[in-house]
């Protein structure tokens, strides 16, 4: 991953920001933002044990606290760039700059014209744009019937593109005789479009989103999270490093990076059920019970504000971004809570009607400014109305509000809240450990504390991620300065994502995590499609049996998951009141969670770091 | 003329911070004297200050401090109960910077705050640090708005595992590196 804060991408991005946030903005000092300890969670977001993320399989993205990942992987090919990576960040820059000028469709007809030119190389550009016209309205038009006519998962996509094809060859050779474009480019077009649309989508939510004091909360957790992996991950290597168990071909004794190749079967198995006593153990330490539960928490927390959210960015933006019928294929999905649903039916009506891009976006941004840090006794119903008389007030003469809060200043809060607990001022602790170990990692961060006083307003950010495959290669881009910019500029930083610090194995830490909550339902459904969903993008890194290896494997092993300990008021109880009871059974799943993840992670060797692992809400 | 000199206690430049101190307040240029440093400072500033003064009723001491910000945070008690509104600085001179910064955030706007820099030695690790920490400053400028406790939380906090990374830095050399030297 590229350094993120010195890449000469900012400036740009930063001329192109002020052009997508023209609108006069007042901003909301920090001091009004709100610590995150008094985040009470609220109780009824958990609905139906679903993630929102993860509705129906079918979702195309997830978001975290600072930017949204697309999961769909697309083909590089489509695109006129032999630098693939540069490929999200132009798509995103061209959604940014024209979305506001251009609406939606626009927008697609626009960036599509600007990036089809080598799927029709000897057309003149009037013809490509002709295409992108009449492509993009072909899929407004039929996506719907498309998917109406069978479960998304099951459809096949080449029967999609043969309505497409269709429609469109009969609609071109209406206006020329000479249209003769292969099907095959056609299909590459019908892709592109797709791509296109996806990260618009995406885009609209992270601008929904961006700056509002539910979207610094997200971050604030986000970061907190991350804070917690690094201190968990690095307690937990303490004990059981792999270096030392399996060995240095497999795993560094100094850090907790995993650099060899996977164990098979058996081999992993015996490594788990001999690092049984281990195990034990740490289920009975204070401190790494106490760590384990901050990190449900922080995964709680981020999960229920999720569900809020998407009450008001999904319905609007599908109002913006999406045909006539997607909001009824899916508002069933999303929202099977009843009220909740019938919130978000309020939401799209109302986006409908405005119809402007703009003004739904400002709308959805003042509900999102409401704090949720004051609603600890409120139930979910008080907050959802809190937010719709928001997201209804009459905004032609109030400004908007958004947050000029910056990263620096979000991880300062982070210092003074971990300041104030002897045990959680530890990790800040193992962070330093981690930092000193390594000379390169050292310059590095003493650098970047003091060179980079400029302020970057994320603000007009773009920050949508994407991956594509290029030459058998799974290529990531993404927008976003806290997390790196992946172009064509060699990577300064000695580590990765942050959380490398402490090693590559605390990157497989959320995902596991969120895979051993969907496995401790009794219903396994939502597992299977996301042990699917990661096991499509694991056959790009050399992995072609994730499905195996997570459901069949991992039932062998008899895991014992208990669900109820993801519930908040059941880590509270160990997390603030050390509820020794509780603390025990929080203990005892932390034992199993560790089998769970370990497994996973011996059986994937070094490619454990490539499970989608962006903090913060959504996963998968 | 200043409502009060404030000397700030600096371990073996603490000599050289009083006697400056001593100088100005002899000469009356401020009503008060007050001295923040560690405990050690009691008997090097404090003790010397009621010898070599003569309006002792007007010299305060406070010797909880193990840091800049500590000196800034226990300064502010005193001067707020002495309702003081000027103030000039005694310092080293390579510590100035930092020290104004660090009276400026507990402080804010509406106190004078001058400060004056006394000549010395320190060693080729304080210096480094000092001008690496001088180069950090504007990280104050997020805590702005936040109270005192908070401000020293932060500092508390971050002080130990900065401190560790430095003299880290500076044992590997790196601190020529980072071309702040």
């Amino acid at each position: 991953m590229a350094n993120s804060l010195d890449d000469w991408f900012i400036k740009p991005l930063l001329r192109n920001a002020a052009i997508a946030v023209a609108k006069a903005y007042r901003y909301i000092k920090r001091i009004d933002v709100t610590p995150i300890e008094k985040l009470k969670a609220p109780s009824r977001i958990r609905v139906n044990n679903k993630l929102i993320g993860l509705y129906a399989g079918e979702a195309k993205a997830v978001m975290t606290g600072r930017f949204i990942n697309v999961l769909e992987v697309y083909d590089a090919r489509i695109f006129p760039y032999k630098n693939a990576e540069k490929i999200n960040a132009e798509v995103t820059k061209c959604i940014a700059d024209l979305i506001h000028k251009l609406g939606s469709k626009g927008t697609i007809i626009e960036c599509c014209k600007r990036m089809a030119g080598s799927l029709f190389e000897q057309e003149p550009k009037e013809t490509i744009e002709e295409y992108c016209r009449q492509m993009t309205d072909l899929i407004y038009k039929l996506d719907g019937k498309i998917n109406y006519e069978g479960d998304v998962e099951e459809y096949s996509k080449k029967t999609g593109y043969s309505i497409y094809l269709t429609e469109f060859e009969k609609n071109m050779k209406e206006r020329s005789e000479s249209f003769n474009a292969p099907s095959d480019r056609v299909y590459q077009l019908i892709d592109l479009i797709d791509y296109i649309q996806t990260l618009l989508h995406e885009y609209t939510h992270w601008y929904m989103l961006a700056g509002t004091k539910i979207g610094i909360l997200i971050s604030q957790l986000s970061w907190r999270e991350r804070i917690d992996v690094i201190g968990f991950t690095g307690l937990i290597y303490d004990k059981i490093n792999l270096g030392k168990i399996v060995g240095e071909q497999f795993a560094k004794k100094d850090k907790a990076d995993i650099i060899g190749e996977r164990l098979k079967e058996g081999e992993a198995k015996k490594v788990l059920a001999d690092m049984n006593k281990l195990l034990d153990e740490l289920a009975k330490d204070r401190k790494a019970i106490k760590y384990f539960s901050s990190i449900l928490s922080d995964f709680n927390h981020l999960y229920e504000i999720s569900g809020i959210v998407s009450v008001f960015i999904e319905p609007s933006t599908w109002a913006l971004v999406e045909n006539e019928t997607y909001f009824h294929r899916n508002a069933d999905k999303y929202f099977t809570d009843p009220t909740m649903k019938e919130y978000a039916e309020y939401v799209y009506k109302f986006s409908k009607d405005l119809g402007d891009y703009e003004k739904v976006v400002n709308r959805v941004k003042r509900a999102l400014q409401i704090d949720l840090t004051q609603y600890s006794n409120k139930d979910l119903n008080d907050i959802l109305n809190d937010m719709f008389e928001k997201f209804k007030e009459d905004d032609s003469n109030s400004d908007v509000l958004f947050s000029n809060v910056s990263l620096r200043s979000i991880l300062m809060d982070l210092i003074i809240y971990y300041g104030k607990n002897p045990l959680e001022k530890e990790k800040i602790d193992i962070i330093t450990s981690a930092v000193m170990r390594d000379e390169e990692t050292l310059k590095y961060v003493l650098k970047i504390m003091s060179r980079y006083k400029g302020e970057l307003n994320r603000h007009g950010l773009p920050s949508v991620c994407s991956d594509l495959v290029y030459e058998g290669r799974l290529i990531g881009g993404c927008f976003n300065p806290d997390v790196g910019i992946t172009g064509d500029k060699p990577v300064k930083r000695p580590f990765g994502s942050l959380e490398e610090i402490v090693g590559n194995l605390a990157l497989s830490l959320k995902p596991a995590l969120i895979l051993a909550y969907l496995y401790s339902l009794d219903d396994k459904t939502d597992y299977k499609r996301a042990v699917q969903k990661i096991a499509e993008r694991l056959k790009y890194l050399g992995i072609d049996d994730f499905t195996k290896i997570a459901i069949d494997e991992i039932e062998d092993l008899k895991i014992q998951l208990n669900k109820e300990i993801f519930y908040n008021t059941t880590i509270e109880k160990c997390l603030n009141n050390d509820d020794k009871v509780i603390c025990e059974k929080i203990g005892e799943f932390l034992k199993e969670f560790l089998r769970y993840w370990i497994y996973i992670v011996l059986r994937l060797g070094r490619v454990q770091e490539m499970l989608p692992n962006r903090h913060g809400i959504f996963l998968f | 003329m200043y409502d009060a000199i404030v000397v700030l206690g600096g371990g073996e430049l603490s000599e050289g911070r009083i006697n400056e101190a001593i100088r100005l307040y002899n000469q009356g240029i401020a009503k008060y004297l007050i001295i923040v440093g560690g405990k050690d400072d009691y008997e090097k500033m404090y003790k010397k200050a009621l010898r070599e003064t003569k309006n002792i009723n007007n010299i305060y001491f406070d010797g909880n401090s193990s840091s800049t910000i500590d000196n800034a945070y226990y300064a502010k008690k005193i001067i707020r109960k002495l309702n003081v509104r000027s103030i000039l600085i005694v310092t080293s001179k390579f510590h100035v910077k930092r020290a104004v910064k660090s009276f400026e955030l507990f402080l804010g706007n509406e106190y004078k705050i001058d400060a004056i820099g006394v000549e010395d030695n320190p060693d080729t690790f304080t210096l480094l640090k000092e001008k690496y920490l001088d180069e950090i400053l504007y990280l104050y400028d997020y805590l702005k708005g936040k109270d005192d406790e908070e401000i020293k939380a932060f500092f508390d906090t971050i002080r130990g595992p900065l401190n560790k990374i430095i003299k880290r830095a500076y044992e590997l050399g790196l601190m020529e590196d980072l071309g702040i030297d």
